[in-house]
């Protein structure tokens, strides 16, 4: 059983050899091939993306570190919004950030329109850094499509802060904002996914009780989520949901049955989650993905904590399979590669 | 309408997150001959209640951002008449606010904000993407006795080392009293920054300001 089949099978709920990780390691690896993150994330021509230099940084991390999942660029936040008009900067040695969104008011919403994926901005270039992973790992290892959440692009594109208060006063607003980034999420996955990738992977950090009211989180992002899974189902690839929030505490459990409902393959708990309730709940209908968590355990560290978080989670999610071993949230430059190694090593190492 | 019904009504108004309200009431509460302090006292109530809610995810952020700009409206109102009377010049402390270098994710940053002006709390925000030496200088201007950091990212959480260093090398961290905050940030790393607390929300951010203030020596974190 290679990487991409382990993932694959647990995907589907299936038995694997040993769990599989995915570390969903976003830009750590401008940092194994120790670049600068503009020289990648806008050092093609005229500001582009680097496809090649990001492609090197995911294959590079992979040969070192051997988890079996990667997403196929170095991927950063703001791939749509410079397309857009918006402004990203590109510290040298952090991640990019969104300085200008996209909409600024409310009234630009009405008039914004999808952008080219193929030929506008940066993310010309990260296609091609998908097609060039592809090609190296692809038959050996699982790579994943990241793509943000409903209410989390329409944040990072109109700016959080203005999108949540336009719930509230606004919600016409909220919806355009919010239907505009599901638009652009479809067309996220099927580039992604025709570029090679074999699942999508909705990262959601705004979409939920850590943000939203469960509420607002039944109105915007489980129909977006339905519209991306329908996107992904046109290229037949399954779709793991990731927002953040305790939602394995009872009142939340609606929330994940809201989700599981559209079909997606997996849901991968972030922090303030019990897995083992998660496993015990949903365990037979959907794939679990989650583990170490990331500002308690695996940042600080040290490597024989995470080593037991680690035994912990697999203890608690592994048996019978449909598990996906990750870290509570993405990771990025600047983290300890050790701490990444223990939680691998002690995957690799079959305590379930 | 009398000076109690206005008042609830007042704090019912921010609860509910009505910024075109909440002044009014305010101004109408001020034109009643309340004391300006009568005011903010209703205020602080109003928002220390959805700090707890909140802590509680009996509503959540969305709410919280539009009672805070119900309660900023407000206080707009009232500030004249505050700082024209003795006893609304009285803060219980002053408190210099910002997000790190590298980090412009402002969101939990005006909430503690919001919570601690509610509190009584000076508060200067020095806004996002703020530089360490920049830190230091509005604390050492505003003769700040709490200096509060916030950070979203694990890329730029290190910031706040930045700002502690920049105090000690001016030979002014005891000036200071240093918290942190944000959502990779923990117990453990105030630890191990040198930092005097964290809290994990603007409720527990202003509880933490408030212990520091009344502790002679820096507080093991809030609970």
């Amino acid at each position: 059983m290679n990487s991409r089949h382990r993932v694959e099978a647990a995907l589907r709920g299936e038995t694997t050899d040993v769990v599989p990780v995915f570390l969903r390691d976003l830009t750590l690896g401008l940092d194994v091939c120790d670049l600068t993150t503009p020289e990648v994330c806008a050092g093609g021509p005229g500001g582009t993306y680097d496809a090649d230099k990001s492609a090197r940084c995911v294959i590079e991390t992979q040969r070192l570190l051997g988890h079996d999942c990667v997403v196929g660029s170095i991927h950063d936040l703001g791939l749509d919004v410079d397309a857009l008009g918006g402004r990203v900067e590109f510290p040298e040695r952090e991640i990019p950030y969104v300085v200008e969104p996209v909409f600024p008011t409310a009234q630009a919403i009405a008039r914004a329109h999808l952008p080219d994926l193929h030929s506008q901005g940066r993310m010309p270039g990260v296609l091609r850094a998908y097609q060039i992973v592809a090609k190296a790992l692809g038959d050996e290892v699982a790579i994943a499509a990241n793509v943000e959440g409903p209410v989390t692009k329409a944040g990072l594109l109109r700016g959080l802060d203005s999108l949540l208060s336009d719930m509230v006063r606004d919600p016409a607003a909220a919806r355009a904002a919010i239907d505009f980034a599901v638009a652009l999420a479809c067309e996220h996955v099927r580039a992604v996914l025709d570029a090679g990738a074999h699942f999508v992977f909705v990262a959601a950090a705004s979409d939920g009780p850590g943000i939203i009211r469960p509420e607002q989180y039944l109105e915007y992002t489980i129909p977006g989520l339905a519209e991306i899974l329908a996107a992904a189902r046109e290229r037949g690839a399954p779709v793991v949901f990731h927002p953040h929030g305790p939602f394995t505490q009872e009142r939340f459990w609606p929330l994940v049955e809201a989700a599981i409902e559209t079909g997606i393959a997996g849901f991968q708990f972030g922090e303030n989650n019990d897995l083992a309730i998660a496993k015990q709940r949903w365990g037979q209908r959907i794939c679990i993905l989650g583990g170490v968590d990331i500002p308690e355990v695996l940042l600080p560290g040290p490597p024989e904590r995470i080593r037991g978080a680690t035994k912990s989670a697999i203890a608690h999610a592994g048996k019978g399979g449909g598990y996906v071993l990750m870290p509570s949230c993405s990771i990025h430059r600047g983290f300890p590669i050790d701490h990444l190694t223990a939680m691998i090593e002690t995957a690799r190492q079959g305590a379930v | 309408m009398h000076l109690q019904t206005a008042t609830a009504q007042l704090e019912h108004a921010i609860e509910a997150g009505d910024e075109e309200t909440a002044p009014k009431l305010a101004e109408f509460l001020l034109d009643l001959g309340a004391e300006p302090t009568h005011v903010t006292a209703a205020l602080s109530r109003a928002m220390a209640r959805l700090g707890k809610q909140f802590q509680r995810l009996d509503i959540f952020v969305p709410d919280l951002l539009v009672a805070a700009d119900a309660f900023e409206a407000a206080m707009h109102v009232i500030e004249p008449a505050l700082h024209a009377c003795e006893a609304g010049r009285q803060r219980k402390g002053t408190v210099v606010i910002g997000v790190v270098e590298g980090d412009i994710h402002t969101l939990g940053k005006n909430l503690v904000r919001v919570m601690l002006a509610a509190d009584g709390f000076q508060v200067h925000d020095l806004g996002r993407d703020v530089k360490a030496a920049r830190f230091a200088q509005a604390a050492r201007e505003s003769k700040a006795d709490i200096i509060a950091m916030s950070a979203l990212m694990t890329t730029t959480m290190g910031r706040m080392k930045d700002v502690i260093d920049v105090l000690v090398s001016e030979g002014r961290r005891d000036n200071h009293r240093v918290i942190v905050g944000g959502a990779p940030v923990t117990q453990q790393f105030a630890d191990e920054i040198g930092a005097d607390g964290c809290a994990q929300d603007a409720s527990r951010a202003v509880a933490l300001a408030n212990r520091l203030l009344t502790s002679d020596r820096p507080v093991g974190g809030e609970t």
